[in-house]
């Protein structure tokens, strides 16, 4: 009887501190989507809210009609499913060519892999590289190829491949299978866990980015909507802040403090979505690449 | 069978010699202009009617128009001027013009503007060219952009809410303001009086230039020279009628007149549009710039009449040309296009005429019936190719306004400082800057009325003193005493 209560009683402590941090990471959520419905005037008067004084979807309204989202969109999505699905590939490759003992040199891939986290030419030779080498500007592969392979995620899934028994590959090896056999059939789905985590990082990696688009394209149609709500957002604060417009009237001004929360929710709002189909992943592929026992 | 083998050698010798020759005539010439913040809208339809002028005129077939977000101005453009893109480039003061001028990234300017940019010198007035803040060593590496000589700021305030308390309109003075504001207080207790934003104050903005106007004094310094006799460096508390000005801000403060929690306050302009607010300070233009709909702005000419302000020539922003462009001449030429007849300029700032704007006589224009800056083209002046002679003012002006703007426009109107073209270098006395920059936060409550001046300012004075404030007015004297004495 004594130890069912004690344990009713601290399970009520736990569950309690759980609901306090949970609400405490949903709350500041909340209050965008909740800022991003109200309207301009109450939220200048009375600042962020958690329930909107006075509903009002204008601040949506003005970043539809001005900024080409659903084009923004369609960019987004398209690199993040083409990119996460190369990068993937890439990574996985390289890590896979890296743990080889074939050649002499296969061995030291991953040195040359870790150089390029150490050492970095600067911005200016890396854009000189993009255009002038591979002459990537104003194209999609722009905002693909540069984030192909990223040393971080490739030292993650080549020490996840260590771990997997070298036994399994002498055997296959034996039996006559080639390297690309093993890697497909043996490797990759000895490695989903790991798969599944990388592919959510290397697809956040691509849905978040804006700095490709920004210094490599030019062309309006193939922007993305991080970049799209980003030139939107900077020009309306400045906007603002310049003294003198002709012409342009207090009536016409952006609804500033609005479009700043919907962006937010219009950016975030996909991921949100995506989050609890791959949650289990999530939770195991975090350690991936660590100690196994 | 020798004969024929010759003719097509010589044949192809020859096209392999005139075939470049032609290609390169019949090559053509695009322009790229990297500019700061949004594109107009829908802007195919005007610059297709530019693009088509240009190619008759000057051989150029095509200008594109990059524009860049502000945030990401100086890493965009600096990274494609060194990596070798582009014609033309806005640059400035406050972005990356003088890091680049050191770097020699921009073209010098004398030469083609000598050649073909006759119309650009004649857009902006002589000392604008003089006191070019784009030149290095005496050669000009950026064109000034400009609409006016220099701006007069106003109190702006409520027109409508003057006329209902039944005052006198327009206000003349800062009794009429404190009046006025004494009323909206009284009468409208949901508004905010008076405020500003907690980047600024009261005094700085406000009350200081009711004194004197353009004077010389950079703000992390804040340092100024009023006389222009004998161009002595002010600490701040030596500045005409400082603890008078305090006192009257602090009396504004305790009336309620100025809003209790200003030194939070992050955004007087969206209060303002919000018509929450009763003066907001404006420049020229303010009756259509804070304009609000079916109200009434009146403004009060900040600096007590028949005072004049003083004008350094110092434009803010400024078009380059890349020093290793292939297309240099071209890029002059189409800035000299921009600036040769009012029908150019305007094609360029407005767009079509009828469509997206309506020509009022020589100088003015107003908007059609239903213009919406999200679909009608509308070009930036301060971007690219604003200048003095041709830029139109808004029909809509209200008479008050467009007397101002007019004043604004002309040079006699203004006292041209001994110091204009001097550039103050921070650099000896960074350590004292930045030890005073941390006691602006301390001195800001007296300036915004909060605190009372009795109540130690002294000691906030004796502070700034402690931190080496006055070395820093010495080394300003002794730059603008050695500025001077180069000039001579």
């Amino acid at each position: 009887m004594h130890m069912r209560t004690h344990y009713r009683f601290s399970n009520l402590l736990l569950y309690m501190l759980a609901a306090l941090i949970a609400s405490a990471c949903l709350l500041p959520f909340w209050m965008v989507v909740a800022s991003s419905l109200t309207s301009e005037d109450s939220l200048i008067r009375h600042g962020y809210t958690l329930w909107p004084r006075q509903f009002s979807a204008t601040a949506y309204h003005y970043i539809i009609a001005a900024g080409r989202i659903i084009r923004g969109y369609r960019i987004s999505f398209a690199i993040t499913i083409i990119g996460t699905f190369l990068s993937l590939l890439c990574t996985t490759a390289l890590a896979y060519a890296a743990l080889s003992r074939k050649w002499w040199w296969t061995r030291h891939i991953s040195f040359f892999v870790l150089v390029t986290i150490l050492f970095n030419g600067g911005m200016v030779p890396w854009y000189l590289v993009c255009t002038k080498i591979l002459f990537l500007q104003d194209t999609l592969w722009a905002l693909i190829i540069p984030y192909l392979v990223n040393p971080w995620f490739f030292f993650l899934a080549r020490n996840y491949f260590k771990t997997l028994p070298e036994a399994l590959m002498e055997s296959a090896r034996i039996d006559g299978a080639t390297d690309m056999t093993i890697f497909t059939r043996i490797m990759l789905p000895m490695a989903v866990p790991m798969l599944a985590a990388l592919g959510l990082f290397i697809a956040l990696n691509y849905w978040n980015d804006w700095w490709l688009s920004l210094m490599l394209v030019e062309k309006d149609y193939l922007l993305p909507i991080q970049l799209l709500l980003r030139r939107m957002e900077s020009n309306m604060t400045m906007l603002y802040q310049l003294a003198s417009i002709p012409g342009m009237s207090n009536a016409q001004r952006p609804p500033a403090y609005g479009v700043r929360m919907a962006t937010v929710v219009l950016t975030v709002g996909p991921i949100v979505f995506l989050y609890p189909f791959l949650q289990r992943f999530f939770i195991t592929g975090i350690t991936v690449g660590s100690i196994k026992g | 069978m020798r004969k024929g083998l010759i003719v097509t050698l010589v044949l192809s010798v020859m096209i392999c010699v005139v075939a470049p020759v032609i290609m390169a005539k019949a090559a053509p010439v695009e322009l790229t202009v990297y500019l700061p913040g949004d594109p107009p809208a829908k802007p195919d339809a005007v610059w297709d009617l530019i693009n088509k002028e240009l190619e008759r005129e000057i051989g150029v077939s095509k200008v594109n128009f990059n524009f860049v977000p502000w945030s990401d101005l100086k890493a965009k453009l600096s990274v494609k001027l060194i990596a070798g893109e582009g014609d033309i480039f806005f640059d400035a003061p406050w972005n990356n013009l003088n890091q680049m001028l050191a770097k020699g990234a921009y073209a010098p300017l004398d030469a083609l503007l000598q050649k073909y940019g006759g119309s650009v010198l004649k857009g902006m007035p002589q000392p604008y060219w003089d006191n070019n803040a784009a030149k290095l060593d005496g050669v000009t590496y950026g064109i000034p952009i400009n609409i006016n000589i220099a701006n007069y700021s106003v109190w702006g305030y409520r027109l409508d809410l003057a006329k209902k308390y039944g005052m006198k309109t327009p206000l003349k003075s800062l009794a009429d303001l404190e009046q006025y504001l004494t009323l909206l207080a009284k009468n409208n207790p949901e508004m905010v009086p008076f405020t500003i934003n907690n980047n600024s104050s009261i005094w700085h903005n406000y009350f200081r230039r009711q004194v004197a106007y353009g004077e010389m004094g950079p703000n992390a310094a804040m340092g100024y020279v009023l006389d222009q006799k004998t161009c002595k460096v002010l600490p701040f508390w030596e500045y005409p009628n400082f603890y008078k000005d305090l006192a009257t801000i602090r009396r504004w403060y305790k009336a309620g007149l100025i809003e209790q929690d200003i030194l939070s306050q992050k955004d007087d302009k969206a209060l303002w549009a919000a018509g929450y607010l009763g003066i907001l300070i404006n420049d020229p233009g303010y009756s259509q710039t804070i304009h609000l709909p079916g109200v009434e702005i009146g403004g009060l000419k900040i600096l007590t009449p028949p005072q004049k302000g003083f004008v350094d020539y110092a434009a803010w922003n400024f078009a380059c040309i890349r020093k290793d462009s292939k297309n240099k001449v071209q890029a002059m030429k189409f800035l000299n296009w921009i600036h040769r007849s009012q029908a150019n300029y305007d094609l360029l700032h407005y767009g079509i005429s009828g469509k997206d704007w309506i020509p009022v006589g020589a100088h003015t224009f107003r908007y059609p019936e239903g213009y919406d800056p999200a679909v009608n083209y509308q070009f930036p002046w301060y971007v690219l190719g604003g200048d003095v002679i041709h830029h139109r003012l808004s029909a809509d002006l209200s008479k008050e306004d467009l007397a101002l703007t007019l004043e604004c426009m002309d040079a006699k109107n203004f006292i041209p400082s001994r110091l204009a073209g001097f550039v103050f270098d921070a650099e000896p006395s960074k350590t004292e800057i930045a030890m005073c920059q941390v006691l602006e936060p301390k001195v800001q409550p007296y300036f915004d009325g909060v605190v009372d001046q009795s109540d130690g300012l002294a000691g906030v004075i004796q502070q700034y003193k402690d931190a080496g404030y006055l070395k820093i007015i010495a080394e300003m004297q002794k730059q603008a005493d050695a500025f001077l004495a180069s000039k001579h």
